[in-house]
């Protein structure tokens, strides 16, 4: 992601990874393959950022992981979401669409 | 494969991993970035790369793979915010904390050492402080207690003794104090078992000193008043260490008894071990057997100490005794015309004296520990911005300024503990240092150790410089602008100008701080020097010196009889007969006094003076010696002749020598040849004048003194003083032989030469001049190192700056004046502050000082020029590391 604001971004990042998650359990790579290519290739999430906020994520209690065979049959480590971690994306995805909404009164407005 | 399992127990068991298994979290990291880039390889591959292209293009995009492991360490060293009750985040700190150090060990190493340097001599001046100053007497109630002393008001003298029928006088018509009591102390021979014939020192006290002090013996009891009359019984109470060693700690040792020159004494107490009287205590005590009539009122060699009564202050018991002296001096005008009495507390007849120089001691090393602590604030500034990164990911965890804030300040801690534990070391050493200066330098010596109050000190101590050190970086870190880091590769490498000028304010007050301490090190220096310097007025080099006292029971000494001793006279002429009989001996002499002792006095006459009322009682030195004395100290008889070999007989006519001072004084305008001196009812001949010795030391004047000759003013105790051409102990083992040919049973004590005594007459300025130079030393490395720090981390900035200037045609020489002359410039206004500073503060020390103002412009001149070379030369190594720096590295954008 090339930030033009550090903190939107932050914030967003995690809504993305929670939104992913809440269809089924990915790698790391996955779920940055997957914000690509939904986002046909508008948001590209760098492994600088993403893994940090995946261990953050992690240690909210948001995430929770374990260690499974990845399709190249190599052991690797599949994230899902947690029951804290669903009650966030709820509360999350609302507040993005009052915030949207809100911002999008005033664009319109001039 | 682990099933899913509630977030609850994998947060713990995560966080316990975290915390005791790192090198596993590091492993789980490891796997999962390595599987993250094997599918981007095969992505790559599938989209038309060839297999070494497409990984080489997954690792460029990957970025830094360090950046990233070590920022999802970071987060998962972080508890949920909910968690943890204060004990644990403090181990987990703590543990943290060790590993950041284990990190940067160079750091480490620098901080605790420097600490250590400050917290170490705080301890070991605070452990000095302590015993001599602060810890009670070991007596009952000891503010009570008063030493008594006379004052000598002709002379101009307060801290005269007392003489035993003053003493009684006062004790029997004092209305203000509970109790009295006097000693005085001797050297006696201790013979018996199977030891040789030792010389020790005994105190003669009357029977209720013990009682007046409030102390009771370990083992059996004190003395009773029947013990303690002229011929009474001869008892004793031994001290703590003669228990020990000679008795082996025998519980039945009130059984045994003691042979003191040559009489048994029953032993009938022992001492506790923390039991201490005066400076020199003791290591056997006796009656004192004496009555009012026992001694002359004239002859004042008794201390005397007393307990208030209850109810009773100080200023009522000086009005008392002054009423006392007063009375006395109407009844015995012969003794005491001019003779005042006054209390003085006892603590303060202690420690009065070296008061002064400790707490300067106290206020230096104090600067030290403050000048340590600026470095090591400066040093975990510089570190600070390094962290940045790390600290910013953890605000964004959700950790608020206030843990963040804990966390550093527990690294403080830790810091601070280990320089702490690090300065006990140092200070153990520093004491023995102490010790060895000089074995009583100080009162109380004894006492000064490194004990339990000591350690809870330090412990003290230590917290208060890690909040002293660590609270400013600690703020300034939890609070700057932490989203900056988590930007995308940027390398967060500005200092900002708030941080910079606080780092370089930090060095100038170092600087100030060390030219403070080196500017009181360097007048103390001089002062030393100085007195070194004056001239004593005797030679000091190869002379020999030793004690000998003969005992009463072989050598009769009974006061009726004085001043026929015959058996004293004559052992001192063949004693002086036989060792001028030994080749190497150039001159040898008996003397009441060695020339570095102070003596005592006594009133006197010179015959056919009419003596006008108020001089009547003077006193002056009285140094009794045998012929051949100015050869032997290298003094010179600057009138009139020398003692000789005759007037060492008996039956010679009796004479003396005076000093010059003694000549100006009573006799000036005249000659003092033919004149006589009278004293102690016998009327001597002036024959000589001798050059003035300064036996009271380098700084005192030069009192009047007479000079009688030993064979008509003798002494059990005397000094034998031997003068040989090269090294004087080497014919220490002939003299032995001598003495023991005249007498087996006689130890010889206080062996040693004229030129040790000399320098122990200046232990104690010798003392304070090491301790503070030492403090003042560590001060400027501290100094050095801190403006280094401060160059060498500016240099660093600006590495960018300076490839820039030398591109743009900057020369070498250029770079290196601008990187020294910056350093100087804050060397300088160190200086001028710690200048500035310091000729408030050696006003403190002017008491301390011999020779030198407390303001000497060479010393302010010598400090400034050294202290600006040192900074010159801790700024050159960046300097040159700056003027080297190769432009085309240097402007390569990371």
């Amino acid at each position: 992601m090339t930030p033009n604001n550090p903190e939107r971004l932050h914030g967003t990042l995690e809504l993305l990874i929670l939104k992913l998650l809440e269809q089924g359990q990915m790698n790391g790579y996955a779920i940055g393959r997957r914000i690509q290519d939904l986002t046909n290739r508008e948001l590209i999430v760098e492994e600088g950022s993403l893994y940090p906020a995946l261990y953050r994520m992690q240690r909210k209690g948001w995430l929770k992981t374990r260690w499974g065979v990845s399709e190249n049959n190599r052991r690797a480590k599949f994230y899902g979401l947690s029951r804290a971690g669903r009650r966030r994306l709820e509360r999350e995805t609302a507040d993005w669409s009052s915030f949207t909404a809100a911002v999008n009164k005033i664009l319109r407005s001039a | 494969m682990s099933p899913w399992v509630s977030p609850l127990w994998s947060r713990l068991v995560r966080r316990l991993r975290s915390v005791l298994l790192s090198r596993s979290v590091r492993g789980e990291i490891e796997r999962e970035l390595g599987e993250h880039l094997e599918q981007l390889t095969r992505q790559l591959m599938e989209e038309g790369m060839s297999p070494a292209q497409a990984r080489r293009e997954a690792v460029r995009r990957f970025g830094n793979l360090e950046k990233i492991r070590s920022e999802c360490l970071a987060a998962r060293d972080v508890p949920a915010r909910s968690e943890g009750s204060v004990l644990t985040d403090l181990g987990h700190d703590l543990l943290y904390g060790w590993r950041m150090l284990r990190r940067s060990p160079g750091f480490a190493v620098i901080v605790v050492i420097t600490l250590a340097l400050g917290i170490g001599g705080n301890a070991a001046i605070f452990s000095i402080v302590d015993g001599v100053l602060l810890r009670p007497l070991p007596y009952q109630q000891p503010s009570r207690l008063v030493r008594l002393w006379q004052a000598d008001r002709l002379n101009n003298t307060r801290f005269e003794n007392f003489s035993l029928p003053d003493y009684f006088d006062v004790k029997e018509g004092n209305s203000t104090f509970s109790g009295i009591a006097a000693s005085r102390v001797g050297n006696v021979t201790l013979t018996g078992g199977d030891t040789e014939p030792q010389l020790i020192l005994a105190g003669f006290a009357t029977h209720d000193l013990f009682s007046v002090l409030g102390v009771t013996p370990i083992r059996g009891r004190g003395f009773l008043p029947e013990e303690d009359i002229p011929g009474g019984e001869s008892v004793a109470v031994i001290g703590h260490e003669m228990w020990v060693t000679r008795f082996g700690g025998d519980p039945g040792v009130t059984d045994r008894s003691l042979i003191l020159d040559g009489e048994s004494h029953r032993i009938v107490g022992v001492m506790g071990r923390d039991f201490s009287y005066l400076t020199n205590t003791p290591q056997v005590w006796v009656p004192l057997q004496a009555g009012p009539t026992s001694a002359s009122r004239g002859v004042h060699s008794f201390r005397v100490i007393g307990r208030l009564a209850p109810g009773v202050g100080l200023t009522q018991a000086a009005d008392n005794l002054s009423t006392i002296a007063a009375a006395l001096e109407k009844e015995y005008p012969n003794d005491n015309l001019n003779r005042g009495m006054w209390p003085q507390p006892l603590r303060e007849s202690l420690v009065g004296d070296v008061r002064p120089a400790l707490l300067v001691l106290l206020g230096a090393v104090g600067l030290v520990l403050l000048i340590a602590c600026v470095n090591v604030a400066n040093l975990l500034l510089a570190r600070g911005q390094v962290r940045d990164r790390e600290l910013a990911v953890r605000a964004a965890l959700g950790a608020g300024r206030a843990r963040l804030l804990r966390q550093l300040m527990t690294e403080s801690a830790l810091l601070a503990g280990l320089g702490g534990a690090a300065g006990v070391g140092m200070a153990v050493a520093g004491l023995r240092l102490v010790h060895w200066l000089g074995p009583s330098v100080l009162p109380r010596q004894g006492n000064v150790a490194i004990d339990s109050r000591i350690l809870a000190f330090t412990l003290v101590l230590a917290l208060v410089t890690a909040v002293l050190f660590g609270l400013v970086p600690a703020l300034r870190s939890s609070a700057t602008d932490l989203q900056q880091p988590l930007k995308q590769g940027t390398r967060t490498m500005t200092s900002s100008r708030g941080s910079r000028r606080l780092r370089r304010s930090l060095a100038v007050v170092q600087v100030a701080l060390a030219v403070a301490l080196i500017t009181g090190a360097g007048l103390l220096i001089r002062s030393f020097w100085r007195l070194n310097q004056v001239d004593m007025g005797f030679r000091a080099d190869g002379v020999l010196v030793l004690n000998l006292v003969l005992p009463a029971s072989r050598y009769p000494q009974t006061r009726g009889d004085w001043p026929d001793f015959p058996e004293v006279v004559a052992f001192q002429r063949d004693l002086l007969e036989q060792v001028r009989n030994i080749p190497e001996v150039r001159a040898a002499a008996i003397a009441l006094n060695s020339p570095t002792a102070s003596g005592w006095t006594t009133r006197f006459q010179i015959e056919g003076r009419p003596l006008p009322t108020d001089r009547q009682l003077e006193e002056i030195r009285i140094r009794t010696v045998s012929s051949g004395y100015p050869e032997t100290v290298g003094i010179s008889v600057v009138r009139g002749r020398h003692l000789e070999p005759r007037d060492d007989q008996p039956n010679s006519p009796p004479v003396a020598l005076v000093n010059e001072a003694f000549a100006e004084r009573y006799l000036s305008g005249e000659d003092p040849l033919g004149h006589r001196v009278i004293n102690w009812g016998i009327s001597r001949e002036i024959v000589g004048v001798i050059q003035d010795v300064r036996f009271m030391g380098p700084q005192a004047p030069v009192p009047p003194a007479v000079y009688p000759t030993f064979a008509r003013m003798p002494f059990g105790g005397f000094n034998l003083l031997v003068r040989t051409d090269g090294n004087p102990m080497e014919v220490l083992p002939q003299i032995r032989t001598v003495v023991g040919s005249l007498d087996g049973q006689l130890p010889l004590a206080g062996v040693g030469t004229l030129k040790e005594r000399r320098s122990a007459q200046v232990a104690q300025p010798r003392f304070n001049m090491v301790l503070l130079s030492v403090f003042a030393a560590v001060a400027m490395i501290l100094a050095a190192v801190g403006i280094y720090g401060v160059v060498a981390y500016g240099v660093s900035q600006r590495i960018q700056e300076m490839g820039v200037r030398i591109s743009l045609g900057a020369t070498r020489t250029d770079i290196l004046r601008q990187v020294v002359g910056q350093g100087l410039a804050l060397g300088v206004i160190g200086a001028a502050a710690g200048v500035a500073g310091s000729l408030f503060l050696t006003r403190t020390m002017s008491g301390l000082l011999f020779g030198v103002g407390a303001m000497d412009p060479t010393t302010l001149g010598t400090v400034v020029i050294l202290v600006l070379t040192v900074t010159g030369l801790a700024t050159l190594l960046p300097a040159l590391r700056a003027s080297r720096v190769d432009p085309v590295t240097a402007l390569r954008v990371e």
